[in-house]
């Protein structure tokens, strides 16, 4: 029971990457990336707008590979996870919607993760 | 806040942002961090946040959240953002003496009007168009009673509303929307309803939907409905059929298409059955001017078929508009020619570049445009909240770089010129409490007001 209540209260760093910005900031295990986001208070207006309900895709990130690889395995999406990710501008085979990932013990101490942003590039779209 | 690491001696911009609907509340929730301006929204509702309150639907509250974090801004930068409701931009204000008062405008009103069916029949009693029965549904005040005495429904289109509209009557008809912010009144009558068959239409082939996924799936899964795609889309369905190389997002949404092609007859004594290729020729009135028939081509066969209804839905999508006096674009380009119904085109907003509207060189004020009036009535909230993060970081790195010679006046004191009764943030706030208190004696969410008259029938402006 101890060694639990150690690792819950393990803190780690979480580097938001969005276009040529990095927003960072620290969450507990067990904490999701949306918990992470809204807790720091990062400059990532929007994110998470239903509020973890799995209801609006704004909480969208991609994960590296490794990151992908371990959540995929432990925690895979569900359908409706995954039905949402179909309305996600510039979706990847690594995307997962940030309020279903939890900062997990076997993460490393910084874990970094990619926000998709309208670029210009979308002007044509 | 990064806010207050703003320069002390600048003027701090004055902001007006037309419209409270997603694109307006998520560029006014980047600007408070971003910039250290002064922010004055109007909204031509009595009440806030566009199409989170009136469009999304009434079994989808979680989508309604991100309200949460709109109202929160106004707690949070209370000297900062002002709400005006029930002031219309263009008639209450015009769009000029906003540019007379402000340093920037961000328009993003939407885009509410909704194309026209323009087939021969199209004025019967009953033949109503999605945004208005989503709005009926929705609690807008003054929206017309659909009549839903008749067993059988049309829905036309292939888009999200169109869905929207079939699952709400499935739903409402087996008493399931109870505890949803429908209005009573209103949701006794979809209780009461006799419709036991909806048809929704489609005029190409199932693997031109617009429907997206998660909604498609929700109607299967209507409990008491067997809702089920034309043994004749078989075909079409069958994966070598479906265009190659195509995206994960389509694959699984042709894929449950396939799933939900009727197999055997139908079991459920509700049916709602989706058709394609069925152009619309005509609509058949009785003698009482009611529709009574819709009368198709359908393409696949060349034959003629008539579909009997009580109740025709068409959505058929949403139309730009400009604002009067907001720089317009009425030549139709390549890319606008494919994307909008010729028929009704009225043009678009004149824009320079993605997030800035072209305004004459001579005009100091800066005009940005964001969300459905901007970029096209397509998408959902994520891509409004994407484009609004966008325009809120230009608006406030090009704020930065001019130096403001004077402090802006705003319209506040035009408006209580002009007794123009609006609605102010604590105002909106007492009637979403209202809203809560009204619903939790019924045991909804809320309880939605249809007519605001008590809020705004004083005499002088409400505060
Ligand atoms: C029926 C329907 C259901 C939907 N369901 C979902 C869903 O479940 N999930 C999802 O993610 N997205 C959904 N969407 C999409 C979502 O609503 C839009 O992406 C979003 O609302 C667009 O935001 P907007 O601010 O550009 O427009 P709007 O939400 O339309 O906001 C524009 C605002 O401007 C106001 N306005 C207009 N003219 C004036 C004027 N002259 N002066 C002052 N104010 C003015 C309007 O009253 C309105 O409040 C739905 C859309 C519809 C139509
Ligand atoms: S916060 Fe809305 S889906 Fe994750």
């Amino acid at each position: 029971r101890r060694q639990f209540a150690d690792s819950a209260s393990q803190t780690k760093t979480v580097k938001f990457i969005s276009g040529n910005k990095e927003f960072i900031g620290k969450g507990k295990v067990g904490d999701t990336l949306l918990d992470v986001v809204v807790n720091n208070d990062l400059d990532l207006d929007g994110f998470g707008a239903c509020e973890g309900t799995l209801a609006c895709c704004t909480c969208h990130v991609i994960l590296n590979e490794k990151h992908f690889e371990r959540e995929d395995r432990t925690n895979p999406a569900g359908e409706e996870e995954l039905d949402l990710l179909d309305l996600a501008p510039e979706v990847s085979d690594r995307s997962r919607l940030g309020c279903q990932i939890k900062i997990m013990e076997d993460d490393p101490e910084v874990i970094e993760v990619r926000v998709p942003s309208v670029t210009k590039d979308q002007r044509s779209a | 806040q990064n806010a207050r690491t703003f320069s002390n001696h600048k003027i701090a911009p004055r902001i007006a942002v037309v419209g409270s609907g997603p694109a307006g509340m998520f560029t006014c929730t980047s600007l408070l961090r971003k910039s250290p301006a002064h922010i004055d929204v109007f909204e031509y509702s009595p009440v806030p946040y566009g199409l989170v309150r009136y469009g999304v639907a009434p079994d989808h509250q979680e989508v309604k959240n991100c309200i949460n974090g709109f109202d929160k801004l106004f707690v949070n930068h209370s000297d900062r953002i002002k709400l005006f409701c029930n002031v219309k931009v263009g008639q209450d204000v015009a769009f000029d003496e906003l540019v007379s008062n402000y340093d920037a405008i961000v328009l993003a009103y939407g885009s509410y009007r909704q194309r026209k069916l323009q087939t021969p029949g199209d004025k019967s009693t009953n033949v109503v168009s999605g945004s208005d029965f989503v709005a009926w549904y929705n609690g807008v005040p003054n929206s017309k009673a659909p009549l839903l005495d008749n067993s059988e429904a049309v829905i036309i289109g292939n888009g999200n509303v169109a869905l929207d509209c079939a699952r709400i009557i499935s739903l409402g008809v087996l008493g399931k929307l109870n505890e949803t912010d429908v209005p009573l009144e209103r949701l006794k009558l979809l209780e009461n309803a006799a419709i036991n068959r909806i048809k929704i239409v489609g005029r190409r082939g199932p693997l031109d939907v617009s429907f997206t996924i998660k909604e498609l799936r929700e109607q299967f899964r209507v409990e008491g409905w067997q809702s089920y795609i034309e043994a004749a889309a078989r075909e079409e369905l069958e994966p070598e059929k479906w265009p190659a190389g195509i995206e994960r997002k389509h694959q699984r949404l042709f894929e449950l298409l396939r799933k939900h092609v009727l197999g055997s007859g139908p079991t459920d004594d509700k049916q709602c059955e989706f058709l394609f290729r069925r152009v619309s020729k005509e609509i058949k009135a009785d003698e009482n001017g009611r529709v009574k028939e819709l009368i198709v081509e359908n393409t696949r066969t060349k034959q003629r078929e008539a579909f009997p209804c009580g109740l025709l839905i068409y959505c058929l999508g949403y139309e730009s508009m400009v604002l009067d006096g907001v720089p317009k674009n009425d030549k139709v380009t390549c890319i606008l020619r494919k994307r909008v119904n010729m028929s009704c085109f009225e043009g678009t907003i004149a824009m320079s570049d993605y997030w800035r509207v072209s305004m004459p060189s001579a005009c100091s004020t800066r005009v940005y445009a964001t969300g459905w009036c901007a970029h096209g009535p397509q998408g959902v909230i994520v891509q409004t909240q994407q484009q609004s993060a966008a325009v809120a970081e230009t608006i406030s790195t090009d704020l930065e770089q001019i130096q403001l010679q004077e402090q802006k006046p705003g319209v506040a004191d035009l408006l209580k010129s002009r007794s123009v009764r609006y609605i102010s943030w604590e105002k909106w706030k007492q009637i979403d409490e209202a809203e809560k208190e009204r619903g939790k004696l019924q045991g909804k969410v809320r309880e939605k007001f249809t007519a605001f008259d008590q809020f705004v029938s004083d005499k002088s402006p409400v505060n």
